[in-house]
């Protein structure tokens, strides 16, 4: 495979594994969204969404947090991807 | 051998959009219909709901909800010298799979095309002189008209419940609505969305410059409704995971969330999942389609015998069928003849980043799929085309529809593309920039058609789509023109650097730009250029009818989705009052 490609997959996988939900083992504790402010899986903006600039200082949520603020691996998620 | 079964009326290949749509209606008038999906059954709850679908690595880049490239997929190359190579990840485009089809994953853009857009070749001609247009163009009329499908779009933009402003009411100007767009009988059945900061901030930039900015049409709801069917939507809550997944909310107008709850309560109707369609079967005269033959999710082959066979796949796999079927007579772009695979049109998009300053937070994970705020001033037919020496056009808007980080962390032009450097620009930028979108027409060229890949075969050992597919020049330059006029709406809006380039070649399908693949099964008025008269049935096989937008004779400015719906009742309403009373072509040949 020519070097250009190689490369490109692997940075790729490595924005994917920075960026991805914390269930996938890496964005350990949030830190890629807490870095640049994605909040991550909430479910709605339905009251915010038209107040134009304002500041969203919520820490960030993972898809596999419970009601809680648990946060626990998803079993029908492997934590390695095939 | 195939198990024979029992035959029935009408059978749809492909249970989406299209598929679902028609199977309610003639299951309505009393036919016994199947619907073949060859996904698998899903619906809002459970297979939607968060949390789970709000996983950006599993659905809007793994693409859970998409076909499945191990199993089949389509070879692309740039043209006929070159050897074609198949997608092994499905990235450039993405066809659905499953009940509901794409439009369970789409954004909701949903758009009428222009009153001239459907006598195109016409209208350019008489508008521009023969001459004006490249030689290789092979833009056509549809044969059916903005006037005869309005109705159409009505009822489908009722069934949706979409949300927008209209623009032009029975021909009188609505003030916040599109100036440019094609009379319409009356307002959206909702209100527009909510704005969004970016849509606020081009609608600012974009009045001062003295263009028309309006509300994105959209079928992600701004607030609940109950269809004319008796099914009810939700409101969208704007929570930025839309496009590539199913919505949790019932708030985006989909089959599951729009006709599916009333056609699987009709006993005339059956659903077969996990089914892949192989082939149109014909009789010996070759006029006359027999029913499909299909495998099921265990590998047992199934005849299928209908009366009536409704192609109803994504637009590929509609073309593809049709050649596997032996309908048509496929095209060949050397000699010009030949209509199955003829005119494969796409999208010409390009985009620009503003990059503001860390004041202005644009929060564009408060996004939908269709929330946006657009122009139209640049689109289609909308502006005088002799100065600039092209046909076609593009809407222009800030249409952020999610800000999920995997796909979305621009950076400024000069930012290093890794290691600290990218990092810090990265989260210096991430929350304050706006990207702007031009989303263009695709004129249909002698050069770009689809047929069957002579090496590579799927699952089933059946050949492959093979596409051949680069940007017409006339479209580059369309390109170019639009996207400097993005890139001064951009300066206006206040940023600190603008970026932005209009599309090039060569056309690369592992970047994604649109799923809006069109043509190759097109309609129109003369059989020697179209595989389908103007009811979208086939001339040489009349109960056959292919409802996709491979029936577009090239693609217009706007996603193809709302003409799609609106050309799908057209063919029930053709179906209900004029070929069941007496099934036989349509239009004589």
């Amino acid at each position: 495979m020519p070097a250009r490609e190689f490369f490109a997959h692997l940075w790729e996988a490595t924005v994917e594994g920075f960026f991805a939900d914390p269930v996938y083992g890496g964005n350990r504790d949030m830190i890629a969204w807490r870095m640049i402010g994605f909040p991550g899986a909430y479910a709605s903006y339905y009251d915010v969404v038209d107040k134009h600039g304002i500041v969203i200082d919520r820490p960030p949520m993972s898809l596999a947090q419970d009601a809680m603020g648990h946060v626990h691996l998803n079993p029908n998620i492997p934590p390695k991807l095939p | 051998m195939a198990e024979r079964l029992r035959p029935v009326d009408a059978v749809t290949i492909g249970v989406g959009m299209t598929g679902s749509i028609l199977a309610k209606e003639l299951a309505a008038a009393g036919l016994k219909v199947v619907g073949i999906e060859r996904g698998a059954g899903r619906d809002t709850v459970p297979d939607f709901q968060s949390p789970v679908m709000h996983d950006e690595l599993r659905f809007a880049i793994r693409k859970s909800l998409m076909m499945d490239a191990t199993r089949e997929t389509m070879t692309v190359r740039a043209n006929v010298d070159q050897t074609a190579l198949p997608l092994r990840r499905i990235s450039g485009f993405l066809p659905g799979t499953g009940l509901g089809g794409s439009m369970v994953h789409w954004n909701g853009q949903t758009w009428r095309f222009q009153i001239a857009d459907f006598i195109y070749r016409t209208r350019m001609e008489e508008r521009y002189g023969k001459t004006f247009l490249d030689p290789d163009l092979a833009i056509q009329d549809w044969g059916v008209t903005y006037n005869e499908l309005e109705p159409h779009y009505d009822r489908f933009e009722y069934l949706c419940g979409i949300s927008g402003k209209a623009g032009n009411l029975n021909g009188q100007l609505q003030p916040g609505g599109n100036p440019f767009e094609g009379w319409r009988s009356r307002e959206y059945p909702t209100p527009p969305m909510k704005e969004a900061y970016c849509g606020a901030l081009f609608r600012r930039a974009a009045s001062e410059l003295g263009y028309h900015p309006f509300p994105m049409p959209s079928a992600n709801l701004s607030q609940p409704y109950t269809n004319p069917e008796g099914v009810s939507l939700h409101a969208c809550v704007y929570c930025g995971f839309c496009e590539r997944f199913g919505c949790e909310h019932y708030a985006k107008s989909s089959p599951q969330t729009i006709v599916m709850p009333v056609l699987l309560k009709n006993p005339n109707f059956e659903l077969r999942t996990g089914c892949q369609v192989l082939r149109i079967t014909l009789d010996n005269t070759g006029r006359k389609a027999t029913g499909v033959v299909y495998t099921d999710a265990a590998g047992h082959e199934f005849e299928q015998p209908a009366e009536l066979v409704l192609v109803t796949a994504f637009a590929l796999n509609n073309v593809r069928l049709l050649l596997l079927s032996g309908i048509g007579k496929p095209y060949d772009p050397r000699t010009g003849e030949g209509v199955t695979g003829r005119n494969y049109s796409y999208q010409t998009v390009s985009s620009v980043d503003v990059f503001y300053d860390e004041s202005v937070n644009i929060n564009p994970f408060m996004a939908s799929g269709a929330l946006g705020t657009i122009i139209d001033d640049f689109a289609g037919d909308n502006f005088d085309h002799g100065p600039h020496g092209f046909i076609g056009g593009a809407f222009i808007g800030a249409n952020m529809s999610h800000g999920r980080p995997i796909e979305f962390h621009p950076t400024p032009p000069g930012t290093p593309t890794w290691g600290q450097a990218w990092k810090d620009a990265v989260i210096r930028h991430y929350n304050h920039t706006v990207t702007l979108l031009a989303h263009g027409s695709s004129a249909s060229t002698r050069g770009n058609y689809l047929d069957l890949d002579p090496t590579y075969r799927d699952a089933w050992s059946q050949p492959l789509l093979r596409m051949t597919f680069e940007f017409p020049e006339n479209d580059i330059r369309m390109s170019a023109f639009v996207t400097d006029k993005m890139l001064q709406i951009g300066r206006a809006m206040g940023g600190k650097t603008v970026a932005g380039a209009p599309a090039k070649r060569p056309y690369n399908a592992t970047i994604y730009q649109t799923t809006h693949n069109t043509g190759g099964a097109v309609m129109g008025a003369d059989p020697r250029t179209s595989v389908l008269n103007r009811y979208l049935q086939c001339w040489d096989v009349p109960n056959v009818f292919v409802i996709g937008a491979s029936a577009y004779p090239q693609n217009a400015t706007y996603n193809p989705t709302g003409t799609l719906g609106a050309l799908t009742y057209w063919v029930a309403d053709a179906l209900k009052t004029k070929y069941l009373r007496s099934p036989g072509p349509l239009v004589p040949t």
